[in-house]
């Protein structure tokens, strides 16, 4: 009888632990699908809605303060980025290109980037890519005047950078991103002071203040996208568990006398390029690695070829993928 | 600074200025003392917030500047008696500082060259960190838009150089048109696709003004 009791009563607490651990298990699994679903909603919102703000970015000893003007209506987004400390250094985009002002090398760049239909979007859906992050919530902040949702995002390895985004309530635009490295400290950040929205937004606002009178203007005259006839010469023989190929380009770049192959990668959360292009007269450049910001590059020389890997990765993740790009099938 | 300026800043960064925020942001952009201001105000802010970061230093640019512009500079360094573990710091330093000359010197060129001119010097970053710094090399071609202005020189902006531990590099070293031209291409991708954790092209704004 006694002995009864006791296995009744461990059945008992067996059965409640993994009651208990299921219910964990499903809250984390309800926060991650909300964590999602906020993401899903800031990158339509950041896309799809008008407003004009003001950040500050952060990274190492930079600092930055930069105003921001998106506008987006049936014919597409627009949007002008300018820089309000130092020289006034401003990157204007609409549907089909990219201009980038530099006052102080009183230099134009401008890159006609043809629209593009991408036939991937992204985020995709997440279920893909909760093999590779982990997602959570984490409470509630206030960011410029307004109440935010925090998100994170943290790696699984040690190839992946970790995210920690802080989500307007209303309205669910970015109002403040930390980069993350795996062991969580901040790499490189960008946190609003101010953000309005608008019903709409003049033209005038998505002008240039300098009109580039006396400057030199250059074009990336026919910087256009071709597919790729020979399309299996270069593949990667290594990617981080989760990386796949999306797309597959030649571009004419006006550095280049011959079509420069570039393959985009992603996991759902980054995206990694590699550009492999054929070294004429010109001499290597830039081999090795370098940084801008929370985006690695990595360069190598191989065959008379450059290859380039470029992504908001760790250093050592573009470097192992430059250096894992074959010739050959 | 007048008062009612001071006033619309403060409003302009807590976000309830009303009206247009544009002479606010001009003055920003015109008026050095205003910036400095505005630096304090976010700072006093940051720390009400407590959310200073570890390490915050707005004045480390312009501190390295002044320092480079009064440090005599070393090409050949002399032989310095350093403790053992000191060596590949100095060695680091000296590196840095033989960069930022390269720099300065391409900086200064462009500033000179001319339109017309078909080829100013340029360096490459591999030249800069050996030190060998304005050896003319042969520049790619540029296409202008204005067929009156020919190909003038080879673009250059700083990317900072890591080294291979993915530790920020001590100084940032002229990257040609070819590594920012794949940058502005993956910026265009990252606009269209992908989780934007930042706007994109933030950080070719932000890394030229170094």
């Amino acid at each position: 009888m006694r002995h009864c009791q006791s296995s009744r009563s461990t059945r008992f607490l067996i059965l409640s632990a993994g009651l208990l651990i299921s219910v964990a298990v499903l809250a984390a699994d309800d926060d991650a699908m909300l964590a999602r679903n906020l993401i899903n909603k800031m990158t339509q919102a950041t896309r799809s809605m008008n407003y004009d703000g003001i950040f500050i970015y952060h990274y190492g000893p930079i600092m930055d303060t930069m105003r921001i003007i998106h506008k987006a209506d049936d014919s597409g987004e627009y949007e002008r980025l300018v820089s309000l400390t130092g020289s006034a250094r401003e990157v204007i985009r609409d549907n089909n290109s990219v201009t980038c002002i530099y006052p102080k090398d009183h230099a134009v760049m401008v890159d006609k980037t043809r629209s593009r239909k991408l036939v991937f979007q992204l985020p995709q859906p997440i279920e893909s890519v909760s093999g590779y992050y982990g997602f959570s919530t984490s409470g509630q902040d206030r960011v410029a005047g307004r109440k935010a949702r925090i998100v994170n995002i943290m790696p699984r390895d040690e190839y992946r950078y970790g995210y920690k985004l802080w989500i307007d309530e209303d309205t669910n635009l970015l109002l403040k991103s930390e980069l993350r490295s795996r062991d969580r400290k901040t790499l490189e950040q960008i946190i609003f002071t101010q953000i309005n929205l608008r019903d709409n937004i003049p033209d005038e606002l998505l002008k240039p203040s300098l009109t580039g009178k006396d400057y030199t203007w250059y074009e990336n005259a026919q910087n256009q996208q071709q597919p790729d006839e020979n399309s299996n010469r270069w593949r990667t023989a290594w990617m981080p568990v989760g990386f796949a190929m999306k797309e597959r380009q030649k571009q004419v770049m006006s550095t280049s006398t011959t079509p420069v192959e570039h393959l985009i990668y992603t996991d759902g959360i980054a995206l990694v390029s590699i550009f492999i292009e054929k070294l004429g007269q010109q001499n290597p450049e830039s081999i090795g690695p370098s940084s801008l910001g929370g985006v690695n590059t990595f360069s190598r020389l191989a065959n008379g070829y450059q290859i380039t890997a470029i992504g908001e990765v760790p250093q050592k993740t573009v470097q192992r993928m430059a250096n894992s790009v074959v010739a050959g099938n | 600074m007048s008062e009612q300026k001071l006033e619309s800043l403060s409003a302009f960064i807590d976000g309830e200025l009303n009206g247009d925020p544009t002479p606010v942001i001009d003055g920003l952009m015109r008026d050095e003392e205003m910036r400095r201001k505005w630096m304090r105000y976010h700072l006093i802010a940051d720390a009400m917030h407590q959310s200073l970061p570890e390490c915050l230093d707005s004045r480390f640019g312009s501190r390295v500047a002044a320092a480079l512009r009064t440090e005599p500079t070393v090409l050949s360094p002399t032989r310095r008696r350093l403790p053992a573990y000191l060596k590949p710091a100095a060695g680091l330093a000296i590196a840095a500082s033989v960069a930022a000359m390269a720099v300065i010197t391409v900086q200064r060129l462009e500033y000179g060259a001319q339109p017309g001119m078909n080829a100013a010097p340029a360096i490459t970053a591999d030249a800069a960190s050996s030190g060998s710094a304005a050896v003319p090399e042969k520049v790619a071609e540029i296409h202008p838009i204005n067929p009156q202005i020919p190909a003038m020189r080879q673009y250059t902006f700083p990317v900072r150089r890591v080294s291979s531990n993915g530790a920020p590099g001590p100084a940032p070293t002229l990257v040609n048109s070819r590594l920012k031209n794949y940058l502005l291409n993956y910026n265009a991708y990252h606009a269209q696709a992908g989780m934007q954790g930042m706007p994109p092209y933030v950080r070719l704004v932000a890394h030229d003004n170094e």
